[in-house]
C-alpha cells in the first residue's frame, strides 16, 4: 500500500528509476539555422521542384472558379467564370445517378464510373448545363479542394484534385465528393494559369438528414475552470510558454483511456498531458457531466504521458492504471478511492513510451502488456534519432512485451516470446487481435517511416508475419482500428497513416524525384504518402489491400481512425481524427 | 527533405539532419504549417465494400489537428459518441451522436472468471433475425486510446436476437442465448447474463453549457521545472553599476525588466503599486531594470522615483540584454527576442523559480512569493508552487555561467 509520492522519492535513488525523463523533440538550445537556408528549404523552386511552384500557382484560380461555379459568391458578372468556349470539359456527372444506400441518416448517390475522357469541344458547355441542372436546388457553402498530383506536359500541366462541395439541398445537409483533373497552360509571366480543362473522374453525392453529431464539450468537461486555461490553448501554444526541461512536446502525442474505475456503472476518463501539464481524471456523474479528481486518486503526473490504460490487471474487480510516461510504463492498482502500489517498468531500452495495450497474450488468465517505444533510446544521440532510411527505418525505440507475473511482479518477456524479431522501429502503437481465428491474440503494430509489424502468435510464442500475410505496404503509420466491416466473421484493419499531398506530387514525378535510385524505392516513398490502408481479410488470415475500391483512401494525415457504427444500422462506420501541424501560416509545406 | 536521406542507418548526409533541423525550426519558430487545417473525416459504410464520405454533411469535419478518438456510448442513449484528443485547441471534445435513427442495439459487457476479468481478447458474436456480427473487446487501439469495453451492436431494423455467443480468450464458448434489444447487458463467464440500467443523461443532450471561449490572454507565468541560479548575473543598478544579484540575496526579489514606451509594463506597474503593501509585508524587493536607450534613462529614473522604486532600480546593458536572452534560451528551449514586460521572481537565495512574460496580475506574483515564503527560504523543488499536478522525478538545471 505503498502511495507513489512516498515510493518514488525512494524511487530517486534507486538507479532503476533514475532515468531522465525525455525532453522529446524539444531541442536543447540548438545553433540557429539562418533565414536565408530556411527560406531556400521553403521555397520548392529551390528544391527544383516545379510542380510545387505550380501548384502553388494553380490554387488560386482554382478556387476562383470553383466559387464562380458553385455560386458560393453571389452571382452577378463574375470575372472569374471563364467562358465554356475554351475549355474542354469530360461528362461531369455520370450517367444512371442513383441512390446506392438509403440509411435512416444518410442517403449516397452514385452513378456509372466516369470516363473522364472528351468527347467534343462542342459538348462542353451541354456537359456543364446538365452538371448544374442536376444541383440546382442545391446551396453551396463551401468548396474544399487538395491537390495531389501536379503533372507537367509540353504545352501545360495537369492538376489531379480532391473537389469537396459543401451545402444544404432543401435545408438538408448535402455534399458532394469530386474528383477532377484540371488542365492549365503554363503561366505567363506574373500572370495566374489558364484553365484548359476538367476531366472528372469521380462522383459521390450524400444527403443527410441532418448533421449526424453535436458538440457538448461545453457540458461534459468545460465547466472546470482549468477547462479553458489548460484544454482551450493548444499545444503550439503551450510549448512556447514552458519551461524546456518539462518536456512539453509541441506535437500533442498524448492519449487517452476510458474505463469505470469507481465501480458505480458509469465510464471515467483518464486524459494524458504533455510534460508540465497534470494528467486529468474525469470522474463520469450520473447526470453525465464530469468531475476532475486526479490529485485524489493520485495519477495527477506532470511527466510527459502517451499512452493510458484502465484495465483489471490483478483480477480483483476493479480497474487498475498502465501509463506510458517518459521511459517507463507505470502500473498503478486501484485501491478502492485511488491508485497505488505503483510499479515501474524500466525496460531494457531507455526511450520513449508511446502506446500500451493490454491481452492475455499467454492465456494464463491474466493481462499482459505490450508498450511501443518510438524514437531510439537518448544513449544514441540526436543525430541517429532521424529514421534512416525515412522510407524503412529500423533505428527506432526497442518495443517491449510485459508478461505479468503476479501482483507488482512484472516480466520483461519480448525476447523469450519472440517479439524482439524486427523490433527497433518507429513504433507508435498496437492492437490485439485474433486475426487467424485460431484462438489466440496476434499483434499488430503501427510504425512511422517504413512498415508495419504483425506477429502471429502460435500459442505463447510470437512471429513476425507481415510479409507472408500481405501487410509489407510502407507507410507512415500512427494507428489501427478492427472491424469486421464486411461481416464475413473475420477481422479486417484500417491503418491509420501520413498522408501528404505535397509527397503525392513530389513522387509522381518519377523522373525527378530521388533521380538514379530505381523504381523500387520511389515506389516505396510514393505508398508513403498515399495515405491510409483498409486491408480486408481473407480469411484464411491473409489480407488484400482494399484501400482505393473501397473509397477510403483520402483520410488525410490520419492519427486514430477508428471504427464505429454511429447510425446503428449495423455496418461499422470510420471516423478519422486528422491533421499534424496548423500554425499560423496558412501556406502549407 | 525526404529525398536527401540516406539509404543506410549508419551513414549521415548533412543535408538531410540539417533539413530535420530546419523542418522543426520551420515548425517552431516560423509559424510554418504542415498539413494543417485538414478535415477530419467520417466515412459512411454503405454495404457493398463501399464508403462513403459524409465528413462534411455530417458536422464532423473540424479542421482540428486531431489525434486519438475514443467510441463509447457516453449517455447510455444506445448511440456511440466520441471523445477526441487534439494537438490544437480545444485538445479534448466530446461530440454528441444525434443520429435520429430508429435503429434497435444492444450492448454487451463482459465480466471473465477464468479469463482475465476485464475479458480483453474475449470476442462476441450477435445473431439478430438470422444476422451475425463479431466484435472483441479490445484495451488499446486507434491511436494512444482505449475505448469503452462494451461492445456495441447496431442492429438495423432487427428486432429478435437469437443468440450472443462469447468465445473467451483461450476459445471456451458460452451462448447467453436471446437477450433483450436497446438494452446494455452485463454477461460473466459461467453466469446467465444480467440487464443492467444506467442512469438517464438527458442533459448530455440538452443540459446547459459552457461555451468554449479561448483564454486570450497573453501574459504567461512559466514555472521553472527547477530553479536556476543567477548569483553571479551581473544587474547593474543606477546607484551601484557592481551589483550581482548574489548581492541582492536574503530576501525574494522581482527583477522586473522594462521600458519606458511600454503600455503593458506601466499596466504591470499600477497593478502591482497598488498592493504595495502586501508585497512589503511579505518581504518582496522590486528591482525595475529599464531597457531604455541612453536618452531616455533620465525619463526612466524619474519613472522609478515617482514609483518610489529607483533605489534598487537599473539599465539593463548590453551585457546583460546577452544573458537574459541565454536565460530565456535555457528555459524556452530556442532564442527569442526579450518582450516587455518580462519579469524574475528569485527566492532568497538568487534562483529564479518563476518566469513571467507580460502583464501578468500581481495577484499571481503575490501567490507565488507567500509559496517561496512558505516553503523557502531557498526553494528546492519548484514543486510547492503548484497548485496541481506532480513530478515523480526531478530534474537538474545545469547552471550558467555569466
Amino acid at each position: 500500500m505503498t502511495p507513489l509520492r512516498a515510493l518514488l522519492s525512494s524511487c530517486l535513488i534507486l538507479s532503476a528509476c533514475s532515468g531522465d525523463f525525455s525532453t522529446e523533440d524539444r531541442p536543447s538550445p540548438a545553433p540557429s539555422i539562418s533565414v536565408v537556408e530556411n527560406l531556400r528549404m521553403k521555397d520548392p523552386a529551390a528544391d527544383g521542384w516545379n510542380s510545387e511552384v505550380l501548384h502553388d500557382q494553380s490554387k488560386k484560380p482554382m478556387h476562383l472558379f470553383l466559387d464562380a461555379l458553385f455560386q458560393t459568391t453571389p452571382l452577378g458578372e463574375d470575372p472569374h467564370l471563364p467562358s465554356w468556349q475554351n475549355i474542354r470539359v469530360s461528362p461531369l456527372l455520370p450517367t444512371g445517378i442513383t441512390e446506392i444506400f438509403t440509411g435512416e441518416d444518410t442517403r449516397v448517390f452514385r452513378g456509372a464510373p466516369l470516363s473522364g475522357i472528351f468527347v467534343n469541344e462542342k459538348e462542353t458547355s451541354q456537359f456543364v448545363d446538365q452538371f448544374l441542372e442536376h444541383l440546382a436546388d442545391a446551396q453551396v457553402e463551401r468548396v474544399d479542394i487538395k491537390i495531389v498530383g501536379v503533372i507537367p506536359s509540353e504545352h501545360g500541366y495537369t492538376t489531379d484534385t480532391h473537389v469537396h462541395v459543401l451545402g444544404t439541398r432543401s435545408k438538408k445537409p448535402f455534399q458532394l465528393t469530386l474528383r477532377w483533373v484540371f488542365g492549365w497552360d503554363f503561366p505567363q509571366q506574373d500572370q495566374s494559369p489558364v484553365l484548359r480543362s476538367i476531366s472528372a473522374i469521380n462522383y459521390e453525392e450524400v444527403l443527410l438528414n441532418a448533421p449526424l453529431f453535436a458538440e457538448r464539450t461545453g457540458f461534459v468537461f468545460a465547466r472546470h475552470p482549468f477547462f479553458r486555461t489548460e484544454f482551450l490553448r493548444g499545444a503550439h501554444e503551450y510549448h512556447q510558454h514552458q519551461d524546456r526541461l518539462d518536456g512539453f512536446s509541441f506535437m500533442g502525442l498524448q492519449g487517452a483511456a476510458l474505463g469505470d474505475i469507481n465501480g458505480d456503472g458509469l465510464e471515467d476518463l483518464y486524459v494524458a498531458q504533455g510534460g508540465g501539464l497534470p494528467n486529468r481524471l474525469f470522474l463520469h456523474l450520473p447526470n453525465g457531466s464530469t468531475q476532475e479528481v486526479a490529485q485524489a486518486w493520485g495519477v495527477d503526473f506532470l511527466e510527459n504521458t502517451h499512452g493510458v490504460l484502465l484495465v483489471d490487471l490483478d483480477n480483483d474487480g476493479d480497474k487498475d492504471i498502465a501509463l506510458g510516461m517518459g521511459h517507463y510504463v507505470f502500473v498503478g492498482y486501484n485501491l478502492g478511492n485511488r491508485f497505488g502500489d505503483f510499479a515501474v517498468l524500466a525496460g531494457k531500452d531507455i526511450s520513449n513510451v508511446h502506446g500500451l495495450s493490454a491481452a492475455d497474450a499467454d492465456l494464463d488468465g491474466d493481462l499482459d502488456l505490450y508498450a511501443a517505444h518510438y524514437s531510439p533510446s537518448a544513449a544514441q544521440g540526436t543525430l541517429s534519432a532521424r529514421p534512416k532510411p525515412y522510407h524503412d527505418a529500423k533505428n527506432g525505440g526497442v518495443n517491449s512485451y510485459w508478461r505479468n507475473d503476479g501482483y507488482q511482479k512484472w516480466v520483461d518477456a519480448t525476447v523469450e516470446v519472440g517479439l524482439d524479431a524486427d523490433n527497433s522501429r518507429f513504433s507508435f502503437s498496437s492492437a490485439w487481435e485474433d486475426f487467424d481465428n485460431d484462438g489466440d491474440l496476434d499483434l499488430f503494430v503501427a510504425n512511422d517511416y517504413g512498415r508495419n509489424n504483425v506477429y502471429q502468435n502460435d500459442q505463447g510464442h510470437f512471429e513476425e508475419i507481415a510479409e507472408d500475410i500481405g501487410m509489407e505496404g510502407s507507410a507512415a503509420s500512427m494507428g489501427m482500428s478492427f472491424s469486421d466491416y464486411d461481416l464475413d466473421g473475420d477481422m479486417d484493419l484500417y491503418v491509420s497513416n501520413m498522408f501528404s499531398s505535397a509527397g503525392q506530387r513530389i513522387t509522381a514525378l518519377g523522373d525527378q524525384f530521388m533521380k538514379g535510385k530505381g523504381d523500387d524505392v520511389v515506389k516505396h516513398y510514393r505508398r508513403h504518402a498515399r495515405g491510409n490502408t483498409l486491408y480486408e481479410n481473407k480469411g484464411d488470415g491473409t489480407f488484400t489491400d482494399v484501400t482505393e475500391e473501397s473509397g477510403t483512401a483520402l483520410g488525410r494525415w490520419a492519427w486514430g481512425a477508428m471504427f464505429t457504427d454511429f447510425d446503428n444500422d449495423g455496418l461499422e462506420d470510420i471516423y478519422i481524427p486528422n491533421g499534424f501541424i496548423t500554425n499560423t501560416d496558412t501556406h502549407d509545406l | 527533405m525526404t529525398s536527401q536521406s540516406p539509404e543506410e542507418q549508419e551513414s549521415v548526409n548533412p543535408d538531410y539532419e540539417n533539413a530535420w533541423q530546419a523542418l522543426t525550426h520551420m515548425l517552431l519558430k516560423q509559424g510554418a504549417s504542415f498539413s494543417g487545417r485538414e478535415r477530419n473525416c467520417l466515412f459512411q459504410n454503405t454495404g457493398t465494400g463501399r464508403f462513403a464520405n459524409v465528413s462534411a454533411a455530417s458536422g464532423m469535419d473540424y479542421s482540428d489537428d486531431a489525434r486519438g478518438a475514443i467510441v463509447c456510448d457516453w449517455d447510455g442513449d444506445g448511440r456511440q459518441d466520441l471523445i477526441v484528443k487534439n494537438r490544437s485547441a480545444p485538445r479534448l471534445r466530446f461530440l454528441h451522436n444525434r443520429s435520429a435513427s430508429p435503429a434497435s442495439w444492444i450492448q454487451v459487457e463482459l465480466i471473465g472468471t477464468q479469463s482475465n476479468r476485464s475479458a480483453i481478447g474475449a470476442r462476441v458474436t450477435v445473431k439478430a433475425n438470422g444476422q451475425e456480427q463479431t466484435k472483441t473487446v479490445r484495451a488499446g487501439d486507434g491511436y494512444l486510446t482505449q475505448s469503452s469495453l462494451r461492445l456495441h451492436f447496431g442492429l438495423g431494423k432487427r428486432d429478435r436476437i437469437d443468440s450472443v455467443k462469447v468465445r473467451w480468450p483461450g476459445g471456451a464458448e458460452e451462448d447467453f442465448g436471446p437477450l433483450s434489444i436497446n438494452q446494455l447487458h452485463r454477461c460473466t463467464e459461467g453466469r446467465t447474463a444480467q440487464a443492467i440500467s444506467t442512469p438517464a443523461q438527458a442533459k448530455v443532450a440538452h443540459g446547459k453549457h459552457k461555451k468554449l471561449l479561448a483564454d486570450k490572454t497573453s501574459a504567461r507565468r512559466i514555472l521553472l521545472r527547477s530553479p536556476m541560479p543567477l548569483d553571479s548575473l551581473q544587474l547593474p543598478s543606477f546607484e551601484k553599476p557592481q551589483r550581482k544579484v548574489a548581492d541582492l540575496k536574503g530576501q525574494p526579489t522581482l527583477v522586473l525588466l522594462w521600458a519606458t514606451w511600454c503600455a503593458s509594463c506601466h499596466e504591470l506597474f499600477a497593478d502591482l503599486l497598488d498592493q504595495r503593501e502586501i508585497w512589503e509585508s511579505l518581504g518582496l524587493r522590486v528591482v525595475l531594470m529599464t531597457t531604455d536607450e541612453a536618452a531616455k534613462i533620465p525619463q526612466a529614473k524619474k519613472e522609478g522615483q515617482s514609483m518610489g522604486l529607483l533605489q534598487d532600480a537599473g539599465a539593463v546593458s548590453e551585457t546583460l540584454q546577452k544573458h537574459l536572452s541565454g536565460i530565456l534560451q535555457e528555459v524556452l528551449g530556442y532564442d527569442t527576442p526579450l518582450a516587455l514586460p518580462t519579469s524574475l521572481l528569485l527566492d532568497a537565495s538568487g534562483q529564479c523559480v518563476v518566469l513571467y512574460q507580460g502583464a501578468i496580475s500581481t495577484q499571481t506574483i503575490l501567490k507565488d512569493l507567500q509559496g517561496i515564503q512558505k516553503h523557502g527560504p531557498i526553494l528546492k523543488n519548484t514543486q510547492v508552487l503548484r497548485k496541481d499536478g506532480f513530478w515523480t522525478t526531478q530534474k537538474a538545471r545545469k547552471a550558467l555561467s555569466f
